[in-house]
């Protein structure tokens, strides 16, 4: 006699281990190389100062106003712009999951232990990953309109059509990202103070492959001052993808090896420079690479420890759904513009 | 504002303050290839004709 079944089957066993995300963490935020600074609420002042002297002839008589110790400073403030990361979620979808296993017995209680580990345990990690992406690329919508709106040119002192293009093709974000404030910026610091492109060094930029990676890189160490060059704290910072170009560069299949970079050690943690600048990858767009001293580069905000702060509890009056928040402030600037060297600006 | 021209004419796109719209309007009917040969690099041709094509299309 054939067995007969009526009903339906489920699975009796589960892969133990959750399959999850795998997440870009926020190596900015981790390895400190760029200037993070705490301790702002709503906004600062940052100050920068140059001081230019004239040489004149011997004068033997009193010293008089001649203009030719010229101390500037300028003060430029920067707003940070709040922002969070929340939700609300109803517990009870998890019902008739493996979830239900691990949450307490009563019919209110329908949080899960294994959940809270395994699951929402990542949000922190992709607020991070979503912070990183944005700190280096996109740019708020009146920016966006603002490099719109400028007449692109070859020459320095204007931004590129390619430039231009990247920028209206970035996410759209609260807060610009370090490349748009080097590209466009508000400081009284600049030849032309106030808002307006900024003073970067412009070396203009292509498609970049692993072919051309060193000739491209070249130029960019080329178009960089000599003062960054020689004051030995000078970095590249440079896209993700730019990692794999170098490696694939530096070993060129059938071909005779030319070393253009400098690789120590190997695997995720293999430092890589290129004529003794040390190159940081961050997700940058494909388009721009920047050599500047890293303190150039600043992140203002409240506190770093926002990063991994999260409010997790009970929505009130008795809702069977807890809320999710994660809130923060921050904001990105530049200083000292001269000294930074935009590849594809 | 006095375009940057050379003795020949030529206004060239890569010399401060000039922009786009300034170096088109030197341009005029010809290709810029026809226009910036002898004056412009190869690569630099290259480069511009690359970068006007993201000009062009906006």
């Amino acid at each position: 006699m054939a067995i007969t079944f009526t009903g339906t089957t489920r699975n009796q066993g589960e892969l133990e281990e959750i399959q999850q995300e795998l997440y870009q963490d926020s190596k900015t935020f981790r390895e400190n190389i760029i200037d993070i600074e705490e301790g702002h609420k709503s906004g600062t002042d940052v100050y920068e100062s140059k001081v230019t002297v004239t040489m004149s002839a011997l004068n033997t008589g009193e010293v008089t106003a001649t203009g030719n110790i010229d101390l500037g400073v300028q003060k430029t403030p920067v707003s940070l712009v709040p922002f969070n990361y929340e939700d609300r979620i109803d517990d009870n979808t998890l019902k008739g999951t493996r979830f239900e296993k691990s949450m307490k017995a009563g019919a209110f209680n329908t949080i899960s232990d294994e959940f809270d580990r395994k699951v929402l345990i990542d949000i922190t990690p992709a607020i991070g990953a979503d912070l990183e992406t944005k700190l280096w690329n996109g740019a708020t919508a009146a920016t966006k309109t603002a490099v719109a709106a400028l007449t692109p040119g070859a020459a320095q002192g204007s931004i590129t059509a390619a430039a231009q293009a990247a920028v209206a093709a970035m996410p759209t974000t609260l807060f610009d990202s370090l490349a748009v404030r080097i590209l466009y910026n508000d400081s009284q610091s600049k030849t032309v103070p106030g808002a307006g492109l900024g003073d970067y060094i412009k070396v203009t930029g292509t498609t970049v492959t692993s072919s051309n990676i060193a000739a491209q890189y070249a130029l960019l160490y080329a178009g960089a001052p000599s003062k960054v060059i020689d004051s030995g704290e000078g970095a590249i910072f440079a896209p993700l993808g730019d990692r794999q170009l170098i490696m694939i560069a530096n070993n060129a299949v059938g071909a005779a090896q030319q070393i253009n970079f400098l690789v120590e050690g190997s695997g995720p943690d293999a430092k890589i420079s290129y004529n003794g600048i040390p190159v940081y990858f961050h997700p940058l767009g494909a388009t721009f690479r920047v050599l500047t001293i890293p303190k150039y580069l600043k992140v203002l905000m409240d506190l770093k420890g926002d990063l991994s702060s999260l409010q997790v509890d009970r929505v009130a009056n008795g809702a069977m759904q807890r809320y999710i928040k994660n809130t923060q402030a921050m904001s990105t600037w530049v200083t000292n513009q001269r000294y930074i060297t935009l590849y594809g600006g | 504002m006095a375009k940057q021209e050379t003795q020949s004419g030529f206004v060239n796109p890569f010399e401060p303050g000039v922009n786009y719209k300034i170096f088109l309007e030197a341009v005029g009917d010809k290709t810029v290839e026809d226009y910036c040969k002898g004056n412009l690099t190869k690569e630099q041709i290259e480069w511009l004709v690359n970068d006007l094509k993201h000009y062009k299309n906006k």
